[in-house]
């Protein structure tokens, strides 16, 4: 319920820019780095047709190791940093289209699909009016464009909140497994002491 | 990214719904903005022209259902209604057990003019008063009167806004009406009270006598007997409306003015209590309606159910049935049945059944799947809020679940008796 509560909450983008920002450049500079000398430095010292091993390891296939390692442990941190963000982002847009007032996660995802249709029925209405007044390519590709990203944020926005329910379901059915395990667990081990020596 | 027509009509009505559901705004301006939209995609897409539009709206039907409000406002005015309940309960006297059969009865009688809310406070009212006359519990009662609400709103064509809609869309006579309208209401009504008896388990108890006086309900004589008298010659005039070459819109609005006259109430305050919000959902959702059944989509929909049931007839009804109850249960019934009487208007030339069936199916659905849960009819609502306003509390778990059952074996009884019906006329 609080992780809902928290989602729920508005948060500040520009707190989050602060903190993930320096990070995120950090992480990517760390990762083009990396990356410059695996695929460029270390080919031109060691050509990437060596063989380390012969007829069993190359040198290429420990650049393309090695830069999947890269990959996955950047990536990682890159990734977490993006989606720290976008969540925010995402937040302040929700925010702003009246949606968090009021109820509960379940509500939010449904309003964010009525906020989808809304923003699909804005596009029907005004493409043809774009078409017909601007004769420009450009523009259309421009208006589909911001209407898409629209359309991406809610539907972002109603995946997350239907991923938390389900988290907070999934957290509640353990816990009642978990309950009915101890309480079995009190029982036998209240029966195992209540059995004194007979004889 | 281009979207189809019959997509962006599509989107527009799930639009429409998901603001009902949510209860983003209220129904009437969910409704509105469900026209707005469909005028501006019907007419910027070339699916329909201004002029046609305006034919989507059905004014026969506006102008019955404002006659059919008037007459009954007036009439409850004069105290009739409550008169008839009270006069009913000084016959047949009260044990727990009786009144748990009488008390239905009563809301399914006056739920047959009256519209459901007035006769939940009216019957609700006077179970709160011999319950605690008499010492019972009023819950069990009340959950059962408010099932029975929507039951009664079956009887006659004038009875509830989804019988108004079918009778008039599928040309029905007042007296052809009447000829499947009563076993239905009779059998739905002996299902009800076994369902309620048995479930409820009430005692048979001491017998007491109850001595209301009727005449309390009543302020002014004279406009009782006129309102009586003029209620009669309606419903006479409905019957033989055919023979007189007059539609029934004609006969409610000319007895509603009759009426008004005889009776001599004050026009502007009987106008203020209508249900004008109602009246205008109608205008905006027949235009959204209309929208969807220009743009292809609804014949696309009878098409899908038709392949979904092979043109088997007992398949096709029962889906009818079942599909118009769950969705009653979700979303108010009178969208619902707006949305489908064209679909089922498309399905009615394709298939070998006799089209009072089919229509029968949607009523039964509509109606009973109202009662799903207490927050999906009027009637539940008005029941929640007699129980808060006497401090009762608690109730919200039992009440949910007692009409879940209810409702399911009600469907069930109607599932055979449809079924029947298709064996007997179909």
């Amino acid at each position: 319920m609080a992780e809902m509560e928290e989602a729920a909450k508005s948060g500040s983008l520009s707190q989050e820019l602060r903190k993930r920002l320096p990070s995120m450049i950090n992480n990517v500079i760390k990762f083009a780095v990396l990356m410059i000398i695996i695929r460029f430095v270390a080919p031109s010292i060691i050509p990437s047709n060596t063989e380390l091993i012969p007829n069993i390891l190359g040198m290429n296939t420990v650049l393309n190791a090695l830069s999947f390692l890269v990959i996955i442990y950047y990536g990682y941190y890159i990734l977490r940093d993006i989606r720290a963000l976008t969540d925010r982002a995402v937040n302040l847009v929700v925010i702003r289209s009246g949606i968090v007032k009021e109820g509960s996660a379940l509500r939010r995802a449904a309003m964010d699909i009525v906020w989808t249709i809304g923003i699909i029925l804005a596009y029907a209405a005004v493409m043809p009016l774009v078409k017909g007044a601007i004769k420009i390519s450009w523009v259309e590709i421009a208006v589909a464009l911001s209407f898409l990203l629209l359309i991406a944020i809610f539907l972002y926005d109603c995946v997350r909140m239907l991923s938390l329910i389900f988290g907070v379901g999934i957290k509640r059915l353990v816990n009642v497994i978990a309950g009915i395990v101890e309480k079995a667990e009190r029982e036998v081990k209240e029966e195992g002491s209540g059995e004194g020596p007979t004889g | 990214m281009t979207i189809s027509v019959e997509a962006i009509f599509a989107l527009v009505f799930l639009f429409v719904i998901l603001l009902i559901f949510l209860e983003v705004v209220h129904r009437t301006l969910a409704a509105l903005i469900g026209a707005f939209l469909a005028a501006y995609f019907g007419i910027v897409y070339r699916v329909f022209g201004y002029e046609e539009m305006l034919t989507f709206i059905d004014f026969r039907l506006l102008i019955f259902v404002v006659g059919i409000y008037i007459i009954v406002e007036v009439m409850d005015r004069a105290g009739v209604f409550h008169f008839l309940a009270l006069s009913i309960l000084n016959m047949v006297g009260a044990n727990p057990k009786r009144l748990m059969i009488i008390f239905p009865l009563i809301t399914i009688l006056i739920s047959a003019l009256l519209s459901n809310i007035a006769v939940m406070m009216i019957v609700g009212a006077l179970t709160m008063a011999v319950a605690k006359r008499i010492k019972l519990d009023p819950l069990p009662y009340l959950i059962s009167e408010s099932i029975a609400a929507n039951v009664g709103g079956l009887m006659l064509i004038i009875s509830s806004i989804p019988t108004m809609l079918v009778g008039m869309e599928a040309g029905f006579t007042f007296l052809g009406f009447l000829l499947i309208s009563v076993p239905t209401t009779l059998f739905l009504s002996l299902v009800t009270v076994l369902i309620c008896l048995s479930i409820f388990r009430v005692e048979s108890g001491e017998f007491k006598e109850l001595h209301f006086n009727p005449w309390s309900a009543v302020k002014d004589r004279g406009v009782f007997m006129r309102s009586i008298a003029i209620f009669v010659l309606t419903l006479i005039l409905f019957m033989f409306c055919d023979r007189l070459g007059l539609g029934m819109e004609a006969v409610a609005i000319g007895s509603a003015v009759i009426l008004l006259v005889l009776t001599n109430v004050d026009i502007e305050d009987i106008l203020g209590h209508l249900d004008w919000p109602t009246v205008f959902f109608f205008s905006g959702f027949f235009i959204l309606v209309g929208g969807l059944e220009e743009s292809g989509l609804l014949r696309l929909i009878s098409m899908h159910i038709l392949q979904f049931t092979g043109g088997n007839p007992a398949l096709l009804t029962l889906t009818i049935l079942w599909v118009g109850a769950i969705l009653s249960g979700a979303v108010d019934n009178i969208p619902i049945t707006l949305t489908l009487i064209p679909i089922i208007k498309g399905l009615i030339p394709q298939v070998s059944v006799n089209p009072m069936v089919i229509w029968w199916s949607l009523l039964i659905g509509v109606t009973v799947g109202g009662n799903f849960t207490p927050i999906s009819s009027p009637p539940g609502l008005v029941t929640m809020s007699i129980l808060d306003r006497e401090g009762v509390s608690g109730y919200f778990y039992k009440f949910l679940k007692m009409n879940f059952i209810i409702t399911i074996a009600q469907l069930l009884a109607a599932t055979i008796y449809t079924y029947a019906l298709l064996i007997v006329i179909g």
